[in-house]
């Protein structure tokens, strides 16, 4: 069996098998680094990933290894890709949360990099009455200590 | 089912998301909660929130009540200025930017004669450097003496820009070279500026130096 058609088993939280390429693990440079300190299994556990989340993870990481195998990669597959991840990251919260969680873990990069963009772009617009309601995050400022911190470079402020 | 909320994130992941959030809206951030606030405050976040420049948006050094700072300036949309970073501070003599140069014994009131400036090393770190004396900026021998005007410098992309005139330029002299030190190949550049007479001011706008001559301005 040639070394780009072996298979690797990704374990998840509740010993789910999720049967994967080895070009598809090596996206999970964690995995990557296990195959290359000589871990030759073919299951790995990934214990700190549920299902649902690790078949997410999985899904990202076929999608961006098929389109770096198309030969001359033109425009429209980058495109492509831009407008999957849009739309991958399209999800609830909570579920975002838990996406940079595992992609941190399992160190893919590009994962990461979108999810934290995705979060940064929903605080922006916001006022912090929103970033806390959204975030769940209590206010732990008296009101004298946020007319503090309102004061405080009040010139960088917006009006 | 566990709901992740993104107060279960380790810190390292909030800042990176924090990092992310544009200039202008780090109001709400700080905001927010004091966790975020002693986030901003933290100098790993201010690190990152540099590294992270974006269109519309420049550094620059700036010298507010005897402390220097590194300042982010976005002017495409309404102006904000937010220092990011204060290097140093004459108050803390700890954090001298030179080996062997004492804050105190060359004083606050020479500091038109220094230029503080940084080397650009990609995203990593920045690395301040002091420019001192003028004497240093004299231009090789085969170009004319150019002398930087006294009027002090500004600093854009870390470098520091002066107007200046030629040494022996007679009785009245003009201030018609812009001279540069590049304080990452600290190696200094010297511009002559033969459309105009003289120029009054020299100004540091977004990415460009904007240069002020007899009301005219040039975008340079």
């Amino acid at each position: 069996m040639s070394e780009s058609n072996k298979k690797i088993s990704l374990i998840s939280s509740e010993g789910e098998a999720f049967e994967v390429s080895e070009a598809v693990a090596r996206e999970f440079e964690i995995v990557a680094h296990m195959l290359e300190d000589g871990c030759s299994g073919s299951s790995i556990p990934i214990t700190t990933v549920d299902s649902n989340i690790l078949g997410k993870v999985i899904e990202y990481c076929t999608k961006h290894v098929e389109v770096g195998n198309v030969e001359g990669n033109s425009e429209k597959a980058e495109k492509d890709l831009e407008e999957f991840d849009k739309r991958f990251i399209a999800v609830e919260m909570n579920t975002l949360f838990s996406l940079i969680l595992a992609a941190n873990y399992l160190n893919v990069k590009g994962l990461l990099n979108i999810g934290c963009q995705k979060v940064a772009d929903t605080i922006k617009d916001m006022k912090p009455e929103e970033v806390r309601s959204i975030f769940n995050i209590e206010n732990d400022y008296t009101p004298a200590e946020e007319e503090v911190v309102r004061k405080e470079n009040e010139w960088a402020f917006q009006p | 089912m566990i709901f992740t909320k993104i107060s279960d994130l380790p810190v390292n992941l909030v800042e990176e998301i924090l990092s992310k959030v544009p200039l202008k809206s780090m109001r709400a951030v700080r905001l927010t909660c004091k966790r975020w606030e002693a986030l901003w405050k933290s100098r790993s976040f201010s690190k990152m929130h540099i590294d992270k420049i974006r269109s519309g948006e420049s550094l620059m050094i700036a010298k507010m009540d005897y402390h220097l700072y590194l300042v982010r300036i976005v002017v495409n949309e309404d102006p904000i200025i937010e220092s990011i970073e204060s290097p140093y501070s004459h108050r803390r003599p700890d954090r001298c930017p030179a080996a062997g140069w004492n804050w105190f014994t060359y004083g606050w009131k020479n500091w038109f004669t220094y230029a503080l400036g940084y080397e650009d090393k990609g995203s990593t770190c920045r690395g301040y450097k002091l420019l001192s004396t003028w004497k240093t900026l004299d231009i090789t021998p085969n170009s004319p003496r150019i002398l930087p005007s006294h009027r002090g410098g500004v600093s854009l992309k870390g470098n520091t820009y002066w107007l200046a005139s030629q040494r022996n330029a007679g009785q009245y002299v003009l201030d018609d070279h812009i001279i540069c030190f590049d304080f990452t190949s600290e190696n200094k550049l010297a511009l002559s500026l033969s459309r105009i007479n003289e120029a009054s001011q020299l100004e540091c706008i977004s990415s460009n130096l904007l240069l002020e001559a007899k009301g005219n301005n040039t975008r340079i």
